[in-house]
């Protein structure tokens, strides 16, 4: 009989673990009879393996079972693939290989009697679990493995500390002085890496190169790999090895969204199952009786003796008039941002018109991947220089009657699948997106929309204000000066402590978003610039344009859009779009940069602002801004205590000590070795294990006779105390040692003795 | 370290007090072995555990110097045996003779009788000698021709083997080994020992003496020698202790380089070599300092090790067994 070491315990935890990884590989794609079945009959066996190879006393024959019980674990999983085979279910020949590899990696943990042996279970679960990870489309499969190697890790360090703390040198010490540097630099790089990957984990499963463990073979050996799904005649020719898992080693299939060969098969192995004796075909009927509506077949069903024939109902036929919902586009992609249409730059106090032309015929052509797609030449160069920025949306163009294409603030390029003429597209005069040449953008077309993101970083940096604006003059003659002076008053009461152009635009929007109602029709609504600023009440146009001429009076370029609003609600999850409706026409501002782009501003209450996202530097340079006393402070006093550690950790320790005063002189000497210890291993010199505390201190001591003979005394008395025959009220606790080593003393003690 | 031996005497005097026979051997033969005080201890310690001493060494050491002033200092007998592959086991137990005279057999002592027995060289003697002296080691006494015979009650055995040149040497069994309480190397002595040495030569030879002069301490009496032995074995062993012991002798015989780990035989040796070190050291008690003072000589005569040297493996195990602490 064998003892529940901690090393048996262990490791038929890591096997069970390792099969358990095995499970949900096979649960949803076996016959779920013959798996329970298994797992019952495996569960079974490992307790009778456990519970026989413990008997003794009377029952102690029956340990004679536990080997053969052993041994046939590993067989049960062969068994049931020959079974469940033979009963026209049959397991994949690579799960019941692996289950083999899990059933013998349990019955190694078992039933091993010596250490060696029983690190082979360890081996096998561990390839199990691994190969059971790498193979599966889970990607919470990896929680598997990392538990696995945890457990091992702490397995083989518990279990074999004896030897790695004798691989460590002797001679070097562990110096807590090093702990906190340490710790702050692995935080450090911890952190970072975390930062670094963690937009990525989850983005790519791309196996760049290598040996994928399937066996479905790879990119040189099997056409189905090589060529994707392609003719079908690969898939078809892979049916004869249905139990394959499938091709999964070219990049087409880890990337691919079609289905791969695996996801065609997996939920038949084997000779699909033929359900009934019937068989089904279609027949033309004579021209004479043809009914458009009800097409040209019907459905003769012929039985083992019957025979029926009836016309198959007539599909519904879905026309774009048919549609329930009144969209005008949909939209796939980030929900709360506007889709421009039309942008106008110049005001002439009442209307809005467009007066620069910014009208381009032909668009850079670039094929990404086999796709054509038409960039904006000014936004190409900002959308190269953020490759990562970019993002792509799809819009559905259903019921627009317009030859403008729907896009959000920056797009750089758009895109129709298998379009590849360049003089479909086009900017129009006020720098739109369209397709000219055509009444309107055909129904049902589909846009891929790629747009850049924004960082505040660059808004920052690029808004850069121009007191010479012409436009901002040209305001005083267009609109009504009393107009212009609640401009310039609402300009100084939002932009009181702002100097930079970024900040006193968000502070003039924020007010317009706080200060201002938004109300399309009502007794108080306005209908002019001038009544606006005074009712401040009005429709999202009038939002916009005081934006805009706010902007202007700041020294900024500015230009009102308008175009749909996305709300954030309208993302319908089941469809996976969202539906822009004719009420969703929006109006709103946009401001140049420098470098000629154009960001968007939100004025309207009501609707979401765009999202330009601060980078790390920024957000942390705002921070230290906002709170620097207090993080200098901060930084002071943790600078200040760290220095000083030894000095007030012993305070503290002496305080103790101090207190341990009326203690029973047996009692004292306990807590006085503690607290030398304590203070040693705050100096860094820590007490090796199998010393013991009388040569521990003599050593630590020898440098100066005084405190040896101190230390001398306190070893005598403790050794009296604690190993001898002594009666406790006759003998007074020498603990003048105590007292004459503080931190300090023991740094320079141990100093002079290495010196 | 305090070269000269009467200083090291006084320094010691601030400690506990040592038992007066204790100090007056080891005076004596500090008198006689300069500069090996510790092992001089350990012989003591031996002495006073009522064990046997295995000197390694090399010759001209000083191991006949030292048993001689063993001898002496217990005013006891010594005997010397140099053991050859032809000595018999009758020549170092004794045999019975028949009288002419007396028409009886006369039994006639060997050296086993004496209080200290010197074997010099015991591993060049065969198996069936060396065997002859495990009765007498064990039991203190040696049956010949059926009847037992009492040895000495202070019987001391002190053997030594050369560790070099041992073609055709016959290695001692471990049984035997498991016997001898302790193995020490005395090794050369410094320089100043050295120096002393000879200056020690010449002085005697102007005295007209010559030899290894007796030293002035006052030697002991074998009954003082007996009640001190007596006096050890009352030494206090703290049940933290003997755990302690305990722990040390099973991490030695679970260690993986280790063949053979010590046997219960050889911890009541090395308990019985503590308490005898903590007469030394003056005090009634056993502490684990004491343990671990004496844990290389107890340990090296009686751990087989494969491949790794035994004071490596000794070094380990000492490290890795926690000390009790004062707790």
């Amino acid at each position: 009989m064998q003892r529940w070491s901690r090393r048996r315990i262990e490791t038929l935890l890591l096997a069970l673990l390792a099969f358990a990884s095995l499970a949900p590989l096979r649960f949803h794609v076996e016959s779920r009879r013959w798996f329970i079945a298994e797992m019952v009959t495996l569960i079974g066996l490992l307790a009778v393996t456990i519970v026989t190879e413990r008997a003794r006393g009377r029952w102690s024959k029956l340990s004679r079972v536990a080997y053969p019980s052993a041994a046939s674990l590993v067989f049960t999983p062969i068994a049931y693939a020959a079974a469940a085979r033979t009963f026209g279910s049959p397991i994949a020949f690579e799960m019941s290989a692996l289950a083999v590899f899990g059933a013998l990696s349990l019955a190694i943990a078992t039933a091993a009697t010596t250490d060696r042996v029983r690190s082979l279970s360890l081996i096998v679960s561990g390839f199990l679990v691994l190969f059971s990870a790498s193979i599966s489309d889970d990607r919470n499969a990896i929680a598997f493995p990392l538990v696995w190697i945890l457990v091992c890790v702490w397995h083989l360090i518990a279990n074999r500390w004896e030897r790695l703390d004798l691989a460590l040198p002797a001679a070097v010490e562990r110096h807590w002085t090093l702990q906190p540097s340490v710790l702050i630099m692995t935080v450090m790089v911890l952190g970072g890496t975390v930062f670094s990957i963690k937009d990525r984990v989850w983005s790519s499963n791309r196996l760049a190169w290598g040996f994928s463990p399937a066996s479905g073979g790879n990119a040189w050996s099997d056409p189905a790999a090589r060529d994707g799904v392609g003719t079908g005649d690969a898939a078809i020719a892979a049916k004869d090895h249905a139990e394959s898992f499938g091709a999964v080693d070219s990049e087409l299939f880890l990337e691919s969204t079609e289905s791969t060969l695996f996801d065609m098969f997996n939920d038949m192995i084997g000779e699909p199952k033929k359900m009934r004796n019937k068989w089904e075909r279609r027949q033309a009927m004579g021209n004479e009786n043809l009914i458009p509506t009800h097409e040209q077949a019907a459905k003769s069903e012929q039985g083992s003796g019957t025979f029926s024939t009836e016309r198959t109902p007539p599909t519904k036929h879905r026309h774009l008039n048919d549609r329930v919902e009144d969209s005008v586009v949909q939209w796939d992609g980030p929900t709360g941002i506007r889709l421009a249409m039309h942008r106008y730059d110049t005001f002439d106090g009442h209307d809005w018109s467009q007066s620069a032309d910014l009208k381009r015929d032909s668009l850079t052509r670039v094929d990404i991947q086999q796709s054509s797609w038409f960039f904006d030449p000014a936004m190409r160069t900002f959308q190269m220089l953020h490759p990562n920025a970019t993002s792509v949306g799809l819009l559905k163009v259903l019921k627009l009657d317009s030859q403008r294409i729907p896009v959000p603030m920056m797009t750089a390029g758009v895109h129709i699948k298998d379009i590849d003429r360049q003089d479909f597209f086009g900017i129009s005069r006020d720098g739109c997106f369209q397709m000219p040449g055509r009444q309107k953008v055909p129904p049902l077309t589909v846009v891929h929309v790629a747009s850049v993101k924004m960082m505040e970083d660059e808004i920052r940096s690029h808004l850069v204000a121009n007191s010479t604006s012409t436009q901002g003059q040209k305001l005083d003659e267009t609109i009504a000066p009393s107009a212009v002076s609640d401009l310039d008053a609402l300009i100084r009461s939002a932009t009181a402590h702002q100097t930079h152009p970024a900040d006193q635009l968000n502070a003039c929007v924020a007010t317009l978003r706080n200060e201002f109602t938004l109300e399309r029709s009502g007794e108080q609504t306005a209908t002019s610039i001038e009544r606006f600023l005074r009712s401040r009440r009005g429709g999202d146009h009038l939002f916009a344009t005081t934006a805009a001429l706010l902007a202007r009076r700041l020294g900024l370029a500015s230009r009102l859009v308008t175009g749909f609003y996305v709300r954030p609600d309208a993302f319908n999850f089941a469809a996976g779009h969202a539906s822009v409706l004719p009420r969703d026409v929006h109006v709103w501002a946009e401001v140049q940069l420098d470098d000629g782009r154009w960001i968007e501003i939100e004025p309207t209450p009501g609707y979401r602002a765009p999202v330009y996202a601060p980078s790390w530097g920024l957000l942390a340079r705002r921070y230290a801004a906002a709170s620097w006393p207090v993080l200098l402070a901060g930084t002071f006093v943790f600078a200040i205590g760290y220095l000083t550690r030894l000095i007030w950790m012993d305070w503290m320790i002496s305080a103790v000590w101090k207190c341990g005063r009326s203690l029973r002189p047996r009692r004292r000497i306990r807590l006085g070795i503690q607290i030398i210890e304590w203070r040693a291993r705050l100096a860094g010199k820590r007490r090796p294990i199998g010393k013991s505390q009388r040569v521990w201190l003599e050593q630590l001591t020898r440098a100066d006779a005084m405190i040896a003979e101190a230390a001398r005394q306190f070893a005598d008395s403790a050794d009296a105390f604690f190993f001898g025959q002594i009666d406790e009220t006759t003998m007074n606790a020498e603990t003048r040692l105590v007292d004459l080593l503080p931190i300090r003393t023991i740094t320079t003690l141990s100093k002079e003795a290495t010196s | 370290m305090n070269l000269t031996a009467d200083p090291m005497v006084s320094t010691k005097s601030n400690g506990p007090p040592v038992p007066t026979g204790v100090s007056s051997i080891r005076n004596y033969l500090r008198g006689v072995l300069f500069g090996k005080e510790d092992q001089i201890d350990l012989v003591i310690a031996c002495l006073l555990s009522r064990g046997h001493l295995l000197l390694d060494d090399l010759p001209g050491t000083g191991k006949t110097t030292l048993a001689k002033a063993i001898a002496e200092a217990i005013h006891g007998r010594l005997a010397r045996v140099q053991c050859t592959p032809d000595l018999m086991p009758a020549d170092i137990t004794g045999f019975s003779m028949f009288n002419q005279k007396t028409r009886e057999f006369e039994f006639h002592p060997g050296p086993m009788f004496a209080d200290v027995l010197l074997a010099d060289e015991l591993n060049r003697t065969t198996p069936r000698t060396q065997s002859a002296l495990l009765e007498g080691m064990a039991e203190r006494q040696v049956t010949i021709d059926g009847s037992p015979h009492p040895l000495s009650p202070t019987f001391f055995v002190i053997a030594t083997q050369n560790p070099i040149d041992s073609h055709g040497a016959y290695p001692l069994p471990e049984a035997q080994l498991d016997r001898f309480s302790i193995k020490l190397r005395l090794g050369y002595p410094d320089r100043d020992a050295q120096r002393r040495l000879l200056q020690r030569e010449v002085h005697d030879s102007a005295n007209g003496q010559g030899g290894n002069a007796a030293p002035t301490a006052t030697p002991l009496s074998l009954d003082d020698l007996q009640s001190l032995q007596q006096k050890t074995q009352a030494v206090s062993v703290h049940h933290r202790v003997a755990e302690y012991i305990i722990d040390l002798a099973e991490a030695s015989r679970n260690d993986d380089a280790v063949e053979l780990g010590v046997s219960p035989r050889g911890m009541m040796h090395w308990q019985a070599i503590c308490q005898a070190w903590a007469l030394l050291k003056g005090r009634d008690f056993v502490t684990p300092t004491d343990v671990a003072d004496v844990a290389h000589s107890v340990l090296s005569v009686r751990l087989l090790t494969r491949g790794e040297s035994v004071d490596a493996v000794i070094d380990r195990i000492m490290k890795t067994v926690p000390a009790p602490e004062y707790k």
